[in-house]
């Protein structure tokens, strides 16, 4: 169960991320969960690690309305850094109200492997990280 | 007149060979009269025109004057009778006649006194039947009047156009639209002058087409009357051909006033683009209802979860912190909602005489300190139009939305100016309220700039709603607003009332 070692959290709700990252931590799903709460410093971060196998977060969840950007604007830089990056991480987008159309956007990213509605639950939380 | 009767055996040569074939030749009946006798001498021609093959001979003068003919006509005919049995004047009447079949007939009657040495003597009529030209006559006389009427309820005319030798024609109609007396008498060139100068070079190379090539027309184009109003007409127009040698020899067409239609129509899509933009919006609107609450209703089952799991006593307090955020975030989103359904059912609210300069001293009141704070420069000038009819209310939240915009998204490098000015264009006023602030990326941003909750630039104080309610507010009273932007230059807002 322990496999999985670094988590990021991309989203500006703080409420939620004190939460999410808290019950990660309760539950020991992983060892360190870090917060980013701008697309822009999440990837400044993976460009600066991205040869570090230990750096690179296993999981990212990253939320799909931010304050000044969208989801899917990490999902492009993500995808146009990753053949450089030592290790894929399993991406999950996440929002509050699930649209059709912002689904079917997601199948068309190879790099998102799920897409879930918030709050994430010990049970989400505890089939992710199994996988 | 005494001597008439001398003469009355005359009668006599009605049955001469020669008139009788001259008779049927000219298809015409003969009858004779005398001043004092009775008695009337028909041509067999004349009973066969009333019906009757096979009579003959004499009838009774009061039996024609009374019986054969109209009663209406009876005055006339025996008016131009006498004239001519008085003075010679000969006379040429349509007059309606008793037919066998029951109904009056129209027919051509022709009269002329026979005169000897010793006066009048006896006065030959012949009839002619001309019913079916003068029924014929009648009916387009009907129709005529039809197609005028008809033509001045449709604006409608028509015109003729022909070549050789140039003749242009217009039906009062078309002279009517034109607001030029119902005799004038254009040439190509005047009348094709009279349409605006965009228009001119498409009726021309239509007119010309129709004449070279034979290509019909229909087009909606704008004239500019004599009376130099412009409107919106429909002109058709489709060769004349030369019945013989099918050449074309000149243009026909329709010629119509649609500019009632025609503005009905840009109103109707003006209003329809209106109706359809508020229904994104509206769309919007809901979609980011129910993010909102969603959202907060997430974090709190979330932390609420996540409660019955919490041991460490920190964090709980953080979480009961939390938990109260979530409350408060609830009650804003709800607190805004309640604010945009008011704003969107309120559109009855009445409109009033709006002083400009008393509306944006309060609201420089009102956002004193944030103008301090910012050192920043506001010129207001509303000489061009210092009051506009619009909501009171409405008026100082727009002029506190956008210039609570430019405070918020100014420049750091730059010294704030602020300017709010009013003007008048195409007869009605309008505000503008420019700053050399941060600008928006429209090309990135425009379509979302006034959703709800979209802010771009990471403004703490940034709350999404206030564009998004201004826009409604002019919208909802038949006005509208554009916005020009550029990234570290500025933003102008124009509001059209």
């Amino acid at each position: 169960m322990h496999n999985k070692l670094l988590t990021f959290l991309i989203d500006d709700d703080e409420v939620f991320v004190f939460a999410t990252k808290r019950l990660i931590q309760l539950k020991n799903f992983c060892k360190d969960v870090y917060h980013f709460s701008t697309v822009a410093e999440a990837i400044t971060y993976f460009i600066n690690h991205k040869k570090n196998p230990d750096l690179i977060p296993d999981v990212v969840f990253i939320d799909i309305n931010l304050q000044t950007e969208t989801g899917w604007e990490f999902i492009d830089h993500y995808e146009e850094l990753c053949p450089e990056l030592v290790k894929e991480s399993h991406i999950y987008m996440l929002s509050a109200s699930l649209s059709h159309t912002d689904l079917e956007k997601a199948t068309q990213y190879p790099s998102i492997k799920g897409f879930l509605e918030k709050p994430l639950s010990k049970e989400n939380l505890a089939q992710i990280f199994a996988s | 007149m005494r001597s008439m009767n001398q003469h009355s055996n005359h009668s006599s040569f009605l049955e001469n060979e020669h008139f009788k074939l001259l008779e049927q030749a000219l298809h015409a009946g003969i009858f004779q009269i005398s001043d004092n006798n009775d008695i009337v001498h028909c041509s067999p021609a004349f009973y066969q025109l009333l019906g009757y093959p096979n009579k003959a001979n004499n009838l009774s003068k009061s039996f024609f004057f009374d019986q054969i003919l109209y009663p209406a006509d009876k005055e006339v005919l025996l008016e131009a009778i006498q004239n001519n049995f008085q003075s010679g004047k000969q006379f040429l009447l349509e007059i309606r006649l008793l037919h066998k079949a029951g109904a009056y007939k129209w027919f051509k009657i022709a009269g002329n006194t026979n005169r000897t040495s010793e006066g009048p003597a006896y006065m030959l009529c012949s009839i002619m039947d001309i019913n079916e030209r003068v029924e014929q006559k009648i009916a387009l006389q009907k129709s005529e009047y039809l197609l005028e009427e008809a033509g001045k309820m449709a604006r409608l005319g028509v015109w003729e156009l022909y070549t050789n030798p140039p003749l242009l024609t217009w039906s009062k109609e078309v002279c009517h639209i034109h607001e030029v007396p119902e005799d004038f008498s254009p040439d190509l060139n005047t009348a094709i002058n009279f349409y605006s100068p965009p228009a001119i070079p498409i009726i021309q190379q239509a007119v010309n087409d129709a004449l070279n090539l034979g290509t019909p027309f229909d087009l909606e184009l704008q004239i500019i009357t004599a009376t130099q109003k412009e409107i919106w007409v429909r002109a058709i127009g489709k060769a004349i051909l030369d019945i013989k040698t099918k050449e074309i020899i000149g243009v026909r067409g329709v010629f119509q006033d649609i500019n009632e239609q025609k503005e009905k129509q840009v109103a109707i899509d003006e209003s329809t683009k209106i109706i359809t933009s508020q229904n994104k919006r509206l769309v919007n609107f809901a979609h980011i209802v129910s993010h909102n609450l969603r959202a907060h209703a997430a974090n709190l089952s979330l932390s609420i979860e996540l409660q019955a799991d919490e041991t460490d006593p920190a964090q709980k307090t953080k979480l009961q912190e939390n938990i109260h955020k979530i409350s408060a975030s609830l009650n804003e989103t709800i607190a805004h909602l309640t604010d945009l359904v008011v704003a969107k059912t309120e559109t009855h609210e009445i409109k009033k005489r709006v002083a400009l300069y008393k509306v944006m001293k309060h609201v420089e009141a009102v956002l004193q300190a944030e103008i301090h704070e910012s050192k920043a420069t506001l010129n207001v000038n509303f000489s061009k139009c210092s009051e506009i009819d619009f909501v009171p209310a409405y008026m100082e939240s727009i002029l506190l939305n956008f210039t609570s915009n430019a405070l918020k998204y100014r420049n750091p490098n730059v010294p704030l100016v602020i300017t709010i000015e009013s003007d008048v264009e195409a007869g009605k006023p309008i505000l503008k309220v420019s700053d050399n602030g941060l600008g928006i990326d429209l090309a990135k941003h425009g379509e979302q700039l006034f959703g709800m909750y979209k802010t771009f630039h990471g403004n703490p104080t940034a709350r999404g709603i206030g564009l998004f309610m201004t826009k409604n507010q002019v919208e909802s009273l038949g006005g509208k607003i554009s916005v020009e932007s550029e990234p570290n230059k500025g933003t102008v807002f124009k509001i059209h009332f």
